[in-house]
This record gives C-alpha cells, sequence and structure tokens, in this order.
C-alpha cells in the first residue's frame, strides 16, 4: 500500500485549497487510501518545517511521522479549512513540545545537519553557505519571533492563519514579526560589517 | 536594503536552501504510515445536503400541516372576494394567516424543547442550538412560502407591491414571534402549550382590530411600517437568543443534576 504514497516534487510549496478539499470530502466519504496520496504532498514540506525548527534531521524525521500519524487519526472530525495550515499547526506544537522537553535549538556553528542537496557543485556550496547564514540568522531571534519567521517566509502562510496557528492576535503575530525582521536586518548588518572588516584585514596583509 | 526586498530575500533564501531528504528514512515512515492508515476506521460522513436530508424527519410535520391549512383557508377567502366582510378589511384574513403561522413556529420550537431535544443533542453530530435553528429555518421557510400565497393574491387585489405587502405580512409574523418567546421566557409557555395558543389569540385580536383600519395600509403608513419592522426583527432575534441560551442553560444544569 506504500506505494500508493508518492512524494511530489515542486517548485514551490503551493497552497492547493481545492485539491486538498475534494481530497478531504473523498477521504471521509471512506476512501482513506487517498490519505497516502495526501501525506505525499506535504510531507516534504512539513519535514523541512521540523528540521527548521528543531535544527535536528534524526528528530525531524519523527515529528513528521507524528504529525502524519495525528492527521491520520483526527481526519474523521477534521472540519476543511485550510489543510496546509493544519498540518503547520500540529508540527509547530509538536515542535514545541520537542524543545520544550528535549534540548533547545543548537546555537550558530553547530549547523551541520542544514546541509542543503546541491551536491559538491559552486552553486551548491554557495547555497549551503547561504542556508547556514539563514540558520545563523534565525537563531539570533527568540523562539516566538523565528516560528513566525518560518510560518511566513518558509510556510508561506498569512498571517490571519498564523495566529489562529500560534493562539495569539493578528496583531500580535504582526508585531512579532516586525520586531524579528528588525532583528535579522540588524544581524545582516553586523555580518556586513564583519565581513568587510575581514576583507580590509587581508588586504592589509597582502600589501 | 528595502524592508520588502529584504522580506523577499529571505523567502528565496528559503526556498533555495531545499534540505536533503533521506529518501530511506521517508520510505519507513510511509510504509508506518501506510499500516495506520489500514488499521484507521473511517466512518464514511454526511455531505451537508443529507444532513439536512435526514434532519427534515424530525420536524414538527402537524405544525407544518396545521400551517398548510391556514394558507389554504386564507387563500380560499382570497379566492371568494366577494364576502362582503372581505371588502371592508381585505388584509384580516392575511394578517391573521400571518399571525397564527408566528405562533406555530414558536410551538414548535417549544414543543422540541419539550420533548427533550435538548438532551439527546448532546450525545449528536449537532449541539442542540443548531439543531433548533436548524428547524425553525425549515419551517420558517415552510411559512413564507405558504404566507406567499395569501399574499400574492391579496397584493393582486389591492395593486400593493410586494415589498409593501411582504412588510404587512412580516410584522403581524414578527411580533406575535415576540410575544410568544416572551411567554416563553417567563417559564409559563414551557409547561403548557396553552400560555402560547393564549397569547396567539391575544395577538390574532390585536392583529385583526389593526386589519380593520385602513388608513395603516395606505402608503403614507409605509415609514412607520419599516421602522416597526426593524424594531420588532431585533427584539424577535434577541428573544430567540435568549430562548437557546436558556435552553444551553437547562440542559447543562440536566447534567449536572445527573452527575450528581
Amino acid at each position: 500500500m506504500d506505494d500508493r504514497i508518492r512524494g511530489q516534487t515542486k517548485t514551490a510549496y503551493q497552497n492547493t485549497p481545492r485539491r486538498d478539499r475534494e481530497l478531504i470530502r473523498r477521504i471521509q466519504a471512506g476512501n482513506k487510501e487517498l490519505l497516502g496520496e495526501l501525506i505525499g504532498y506535504y510531507y516534504d514540506e512539513i519535514l523541512r518545517f521540523c528540521i527548521w525548527q528543531i535544527r535536528d534531521t534524526g528528530d525531524a524525521y519523527d515529528l513528521t511521522q507524528e504529525t502524519f500519524y495525528r492527521f491520520i487519526r483526527s481526519v474523521d472530525t477534521y472540519e476543511y479549512r485550510n489543510l496546509r495550515a493544519y498540518l503547520y499547526a500540529i508540527a509547530r506544537n509538536l515542535c514545541v513540545d520537542y524543545q520544550r522537553e528535549e534540548k533547545p535549538v543548537p546555537v550558530s556553528g553547530e549547523q551541520e545537519e542544514l546541509d542543503p542537496a546541491h551536491g559538491g557543485t559552486e552553486s551548491g556550496y554557495a547555497q549551503a553557505e547561504e542556508s547556514l547564514f539563514l540558520a545563523g540568522l534565525l537563531d539570533a531571534l527568540p523562539a516566538e519571533q523565528r516560528e513566525i519567521i518560518l510560518l511566513k517566509y518558509y510556510g508561506c502562510l498569512k498571517l490571519a492563519e498564523i495566529a489562529r496557528i500560534l493562539d495569539v492576535n493578528l496583531s500580535t503575530v504582526k508585531s512579532r514579526l516586525r520586531l524579528g525582521l528588525k532583528r535579522m536586518r540588524a544581524v545582516c548588518g553586523e555580518e556586513e560589517d564583519r565581513r568587510g572588516q575581514k576583507a580590509g584585514q587581508k588586504k592589509g596583509e597582502t600589501a | 536594503m528595502k524592508k520588502t526586498e529584504f522580506e523577499k530575500e529571505i523567502s528565496r533564501m528559503f526556498q533555495d536552501s531545499r534540505v536533503a531528504v533521506d529518501e530511506e528514512k521517508k520510505r519507513q515512515t510511509f510504509c508506518l504510515l501506510a499500516g495506520v492508515i489500514a488499521e484507521q476506521k473511517l466512518v464514511p460522513r454526511m455531505s451537508f445536503p443529507e444532513r439536512i436530508r435526514t434532519q427534515l424527519y424530525f420536524v414538527e410535520w402537524r405544525i407544518l400541516l396545521a400551517q398548510l391549512l391556514c394558507m389554504l383557508l386564507s387563500a380560499a377567502v382570497y379566492v371568494r372576494a366577494d364576502l362582503p366582510w372581505i371588502q371592508a378589511a381585505p388584509y384580516l384574513p392575511a394578517g391573521i394567516a400571518s399571525v397564527l403561522s408566528g405562533m406555530l413556529l414558536v410551538l414548535a420550537c417549544n414543543r422540541e424543547e419539550a420533548s427533550g431535544i435538548a438532551e439527546l443533542a448532546a450525545s449528536c453530530y449537532f449541539n442542540h442550538r443548531q439543531l433548533a435553528a436548524l428547524h425553525m429555518v425549515l419551517c420558517g421557510g415552510v411559512q413564507l412560502a405558504c404566507l406567499a400565497v395569501p399574499a400574492v393574491l391579496l397584493g393582486k387585489r389591492m395593486q400593493v407591491g410586494a415589498a409593501a405587502m411582504g412588510l404587512y405580512l412580516t410584522v403581524p409574523y414578527l411580533l406575535t414571534g415576540c410575544v410568544e418567546f416572551a411567554v416563553l421566557l417567563t417559564g409559563f409557555g414551557r409547561k403548557s402549550n396553552f400560555t402560547l395558543l393564549a397569547a396567539g389569540c391575544v395577538m390574532a385580536v390585536i392583529t385583526g382590530s389593526a386589519a380593520t383600519q385602513p388608513e395603516l395600509y395606505e402608503p403614507a403608513a409605509l415609514g412607520t411600517w419599516i421602522a416597526v419592522f426593524a424594531a420588532v426583527l431585533a427584539v424577535y432575534a434577541a428573544e430567540l437568543a435568549a430562548v437557546l441560551e436558556r435552553a444551553k442553560f437547562v440542559r447543562m444544569q440536566a447534567a449536572a443534576w445527573e452527575q450528581n
């Protein structure tokens, strides 16, 4: 039966409400085989979200598995609104519980788990460096700002949906997002200054 | 860097930095989830129209039959337009039919309440409020369709527009509903339908005497009708909400009593 669970390669994560609504309708009408198809659509996206959240690939697989397990268990009573946001909500809650019980997100410099799959090409190394840079930016944020940045720019969710997932006011989400972006911009500025100084030092040494 | 550019840059970085997915682990997860799916027992869920259809069996059919009878009688009166008392008070039969409709709806509501639907609904997919609202919408829809028949006959006869005719019939309907709900809220109506019937009779007498005043149905009085309609609609909504709220409270009390 697992061959019915198909992973979908997508260029960007998209909201596909019509497809999801139809799938949920058919699943709730008794066609449970379609659950596999639905998991296939969202597996990679949720897994990467968990990896960004907890920075531990091994445990991220477990959390993703748990996310879909809970979804399967509750699909009977699920009232369709936005399936993507619903899955993100389950995954986010699991990640929060994991971080509360297990261990905090590793600090910058311990990001070996975030190696992107881009082989050994030059562009691959550039993207790997960019991933580490992004991870560093996220590490500079408090958890509540980081998860909003992730849901907004990785999950491409609307602010209202994020507010529902986090169970906070829309204005709180907006304010945390603004503060998070401000902090990230400041860290970016510091990083650029540091790189500028390094380049200057190298020039001085060679001269 | 502008804020929007910065945000675009972050989005781009997230899109570019796709973390590799271990296909072996993914396959293992899918195998495990496939087992969970195979064990999962799904109860086929009804579609919304099906749910509505099943609720039709629980609507108070006797009340709806009474409503149909009421409509037939008033329509028959308008068909026999040569009767002298109709010439004198043409709005009387339609007004009385409207009052009776308003009373029948509250009677249906009270019957459901008295039959313990709130307790039954505690174990159902729909809660009591949803069920009551659904039944009222179904009954109300039938009633409005029934009232449309004398309204059309009377409008044709009196050369009155559909909007004005609608006002002349819905105001007594809603006003009766307000009085009946007020009776329900006092507590007497819950014990006996006779109190509600008596209130309905009083309203029928008041509406009947108003229907004999032709100046009330002149175009100049239309503004007053609109104002009364708005006020009565607001009171009706507030009273309906209070009745449903109290039903919920009574149900909670019953549950607490059972637990004790």
